[in-house]
């Protein structure tokens, strides 16, 4: 294996698996007293951050999409920034620009004033509202976490991650993501509406005057060090195959593809999709508390990691077909390592 | 490596030992059941191959026989399915990889895969923390998978109609036997038969008997009762004896033994001469009273080919009355319509013969015999005679089948003008279509009547309980949602510009022409 491992032996192995659960449990501990009734949306942002990957929630206003990436900046204590997309904002607007400023010398000079991108926590408040053009301000720091302005390139801050948040129901006056963006979320989390029991908690903590003051459990640099834990969960051959099968079985026309792929998918999952598959089982395979990833930690995480990727055609969407459906049937008809 | 994984190691080889045991014994099985129906249907193949064989040996003239005893009949049967069933399994027998079979175990066991992957772990080279942490962690699950039993659910067996097989296999063997048990019972019989005939006959006769070939067979088969056997044996057993009876020695018996009446007819039926001149007398009952018995039909055919040298002679001659349509200058003392039933446009052919010698000679006779008398003849029914009129050919030899007579042909035929004229043979191009038959229309007189009901109220009606199916309401997704929202509203605007009639608003109601129009106002 390579020589950068962080662990070398087995009870360093085990300590560094420790840590990452406890550290998780801390910070889930943490959001769920301000986040109530999303505990599953809580552990997907959770595992995307660990996993170094952007998150992208999708929800009817009024859930706490918000509320919850904040609880996470304050419960990690990350540098957090939001940006509230409107339709009118710029690029610019963003990464930031080179404004006129006066020196010591009683001139003036051009001076970069970073935008609200230049963050360790973005949270893109309805995403979805930004005009394409504002949109693709995203992608370079989304992938490359850097920004270019002019002749200038911004290295983002590490655990750098873009939460991004939009509404489905509304459609006046947005923009639907192009491809190349979804491509770069790790996980499309839906949100949806809580239980009746968490109403209750949800009245009691936002209509008396009681107020939860969330505390800070972990910092930047831990979890940093957990992503080096993530990446060195080791990857058995048979569940590398796996992965790759799911990938490829969302692939109309390809060797694995069901008949509903190749009848309503346009666009199927890419090469990012192993990718997503891979982290998010490292992830999900630390906290069940194993050293290696199996195959049915690929099968719990494959449906928030693909079903963004996979786009739906025409016929698909007028028989009422959506990603979760095609991607739970590519699941069904996927040859396990027993058969 | 270390002790520890070396122990691990070869702990987990005996998990896969476990389960690839386990796994083709249960292979083997599914197999097993999978074709369990089509070899319980391979149970009638034995049994049907033994009728075949007798029906074979019983049409070839050897015999019914018992070739197989019951033991390797049941001995066969059985063979068939299970050897059918184990060449399945030899052929399905599929190598079991070792990662399925450690998976399949960790699904058993429950660990998450942890034992295959520990196995994959264990043959790298060189392992990180990690890995050797996943090995270590497998540990507990691999001695538990030693003493696993994967308990795996196979296919049920679903025999269905195919268990049908066993009774029927029975049942044929059953019969079979019982044709077998026939067989013997009648060969016995025959055989006896033929020792109590052996003492009334001369030593010489006893080897004439026993030199005889199959016809001989066949009249002692005749000395039995036929109605100890098989209708269809008995038959044509009977078909038989008809044949024996056209030799000529048994012609000259039949014969001798006729009555006057029937005398008279056979030679009046061998002389054509005598019908030219009474032509009512022919077919007509005997005068004696005595009940005409079974008329030999060979003896006349026999008369007929003994009489032909002289009457082909007569006819070479002059020709016979059938020429005379021909339109030869020649005249004739006979009339076609008085010409013998032997004459040569009516002589017979071989396949004349063959039909005499089928079933039609006995219905014949039968049938007259019901009638209460001497009936037209039968004979009509051979093939009709060749209508070829030899026109336009430049020969003058007389056509001694051309008599003026039609019959089925591939070519057309013609009389008067247009025989004479020079001309190509016409082929007939609708030769042999099948004809569809008669067509029947067939009218009832029915009186319609109202078929009545009681009447049920709508707001009687339950509502349907029972299950509809699947109903598919696909949500539109918003966009879409939107477009038709855009198209309707589209749609609904239109048509209040083009519509006749305004719509009722606040406003018209409350417009001054409605108001004006009011004669209340």
């Amino acid at each position: 294996m390579s020589s950068t491992l962080p662990v070398d032996n087995p009870s360093a192995a085990r300590d560094a698996a420790s840590e990452f659960r406890e550290v998780h449990a801390a910070v889930h501990r943490e959001v769920a007293r301000m986040m109530v009734g999303q505990e599953s949306v809580i552990d997907g942002v959770l595992a995307a951050l660990f996993a170094g990957g952007h998150v992208l929630l999708e929800g009817v206003p009024g859930l706490g999409k918000t509320l919850l990436v904040s609880s996470l900046s304050k419960a990690v204590d990350l540098n957090f920034s939001r940006i509230q997309f409107t339709p009118d904002m710029m690029p610019a607007d963003i990464r930031g620009t080179n404004v006129l400023t006066d020196n010591e010398a009683g001139g003036t000079k051009l001076e970069f004033q970073p935008g609200p991108l230049v963050a360790i926590l973005l949270l893109a408040d309805e995403i979805n509202r930004a005009t394409p053009r504002t949109q693709s301000a995203l992608l370079e720091s989304m992938q490359e976490k850097q920004i270019s302005v002019g002749n200038r390139t911004i290295i983002l801050e590490e655990p750098f991650c873009v939460m991004a948040t939009q509404n489905p129901v509304e459609q006046e006056g947005t923009y639907p993501l192009p491809e190349a963006q979804l491509d770069r979320f790790l996980f499309k989390l839906v949100v949806g509406y809580p239980a009746e029991d968490d109403y209750r908690t949800i009245i009691r903590r936002t209509t008396s005057s009681e107020e939860v003051e969330l505390n800070s459990v972990t910092d930047a640099e831990t979890v940093v060090r957990l992503r080096q834990v993530v990446r060195s969960v080791p990857l058995p051959e048979h569940v590398e195959s796996e992965a790759i099968r799911i990938v490829i079985a969302t692939q109309p026309g390809s060797k694995y593809a069901p008949e509903i792929v190749n009848e309503v998918v346009s666009l199927g999952a890419s090469p990012r999709g192993v990718q997503g598959l891979i982290l998010a089982g490292k992830v999900r395979a630390l906290l069940n508390g194993r050293f290696a990833v199996a195959g049915e930690d690929l099968r719990a995480v494959a449906m928030e990691v693909l079903r963004h990727r996979v786009l739906v055609n025409f016929q698909g969407m007028s028989d009422g077909v959506s990603p979760d459906d095609v991607i739970a049937e590519v699941l069904a008809n996927l040859p396990s390592v027993e058969a | 490596m270390n002790p520890t994984n070396k122990d691990l190691r070869q702990a987990i080889d005996e998990v896969a030992k476990n389960a690839t045991k386990q796994l083709a014994t249960y292979e083997r099985q599914n197999v097993v059941r999978s074709q369990l129906p089509c070899s319980v249907l391979l149970l009638l193949i034995a049994p049907l191959l033994m009728v075949v064989l007798q029906a074979l040996r019983w049409s070839l003239g050897l015999g019914i026989g018992e070739w197989f005893s019951w033991t390797a009949q049941i001995a066969l049967s059985i063979f068939l399915p299970v050897s059918w069933l184990a060449m399945q399994a030899w052929r399905n027998k599929k190598q079991i990889h070792r990662v399925r079979a450690l998976a399949t175990m960790d699904a058993a066991l429950g660990s998450s895969e942890r034992v295959v992957t520990a196995d994959q772990f264990l043959r790298y080279d060189s392992r990180d923390g990690f890995m050797q942490a996943a090995v270590e962690d497998a540990a507990k699950w691999v001695e538990r998978g030693q003493r696993k039993n994967l308990n795996q659910q196979g296919n049920k067996v679903r025999l269905g109609w195919s268990m049908m097989a066993i009774p029927t296999a029975i049942l044929i063997m059953t019969i079979a036997a019982w044709l077998a048990g026939l067989s013997r019972i009648h060969d016995a019989s025959s055989q006896h038969q033929q020792r109590a005939s052996l003492p009334l006959m001369d030593g010489a006769a006893v080897e004439q008997q026993q030199k005889q070939p199959k016809p001989r067979d066949d009249e002692r088969a005749d000395a039995s009762p036929p109605e100890e056997h098989d209708p269809k044996t008995g038959r044509n057993r009977k078909r038989k004896n008809t044949v024996a009876t056209l030799t000529p020695n048994a012609a000259e018996e039949s014969r001798g033994r006729l009555t006057d009446g029937e005398a008279s007819e056979s030679q009046q039926t061998s002389n054509p001469s005598n019908a030219q001149g009474d032509p009512s007398s022919q077919g007509q009952p005997a005068d004696s009273g005595e009940q005409t018995p079974r008329k030999p039909k060979k003896p006349k055919n026999q008369t007929n080919t003994e009489e032909r040298p002289p009457r082909q002679a007569e006819e070479e001659q002059e020709p016979s009355g059938a020429t005379a349509g021909q339109g030869s200058s020649k005249g004739s003392r006979n009339s076609a319509a008085t010409s013998d039933w032997a004459s040569r446009g009516q002589e017979a052919t071989p396949d004349d013969e063959n039909v005499e010698d089928e079933d039609d000679v006995e219905d014949e006779d039968e049938e007259q015999k019901s009638r209460g008398g001497v009936q037209p003849n039968m004979r009509d029914r051979r093939a009709p005679v060749n209508r070829d009129l030899q026109i336009g050919f430049g020969s003058n030899r007389p056509n001694p089948d051309a008599n003026g007579r039609g019959g089925p042909g591939g070519q057309k035929k013609s009389r008067g003008v247009a025989s004479l004229v020079l001309g190509v043979p016409i082929p007939d191009r609708i030769n042999g279509q099948p004809n569809k038959g008669r067509i029947r229309v067939t009218q009832q007189r029915v009186t319609p009547e109202a078929e009545e009901s009681e009447r049920v109220l709508a707001e009687r009606r339950a509502p349907r309980t029972g299950n509809v199916g699947p109903i598919h309401h696909p949500t539109l997704s918003p966009w879409l949602q939107d477009i038709v929202r855009r198209y309707f509203l589209a749609r609904r605007k239109g048509a209040s510009t083009e519509a006749t009639l305004p719509i009722q608003t606040p406003t018209s109601a409350t417009s001054p022409s409605a108001e004006s129009n009011d004669p209340q106002s």
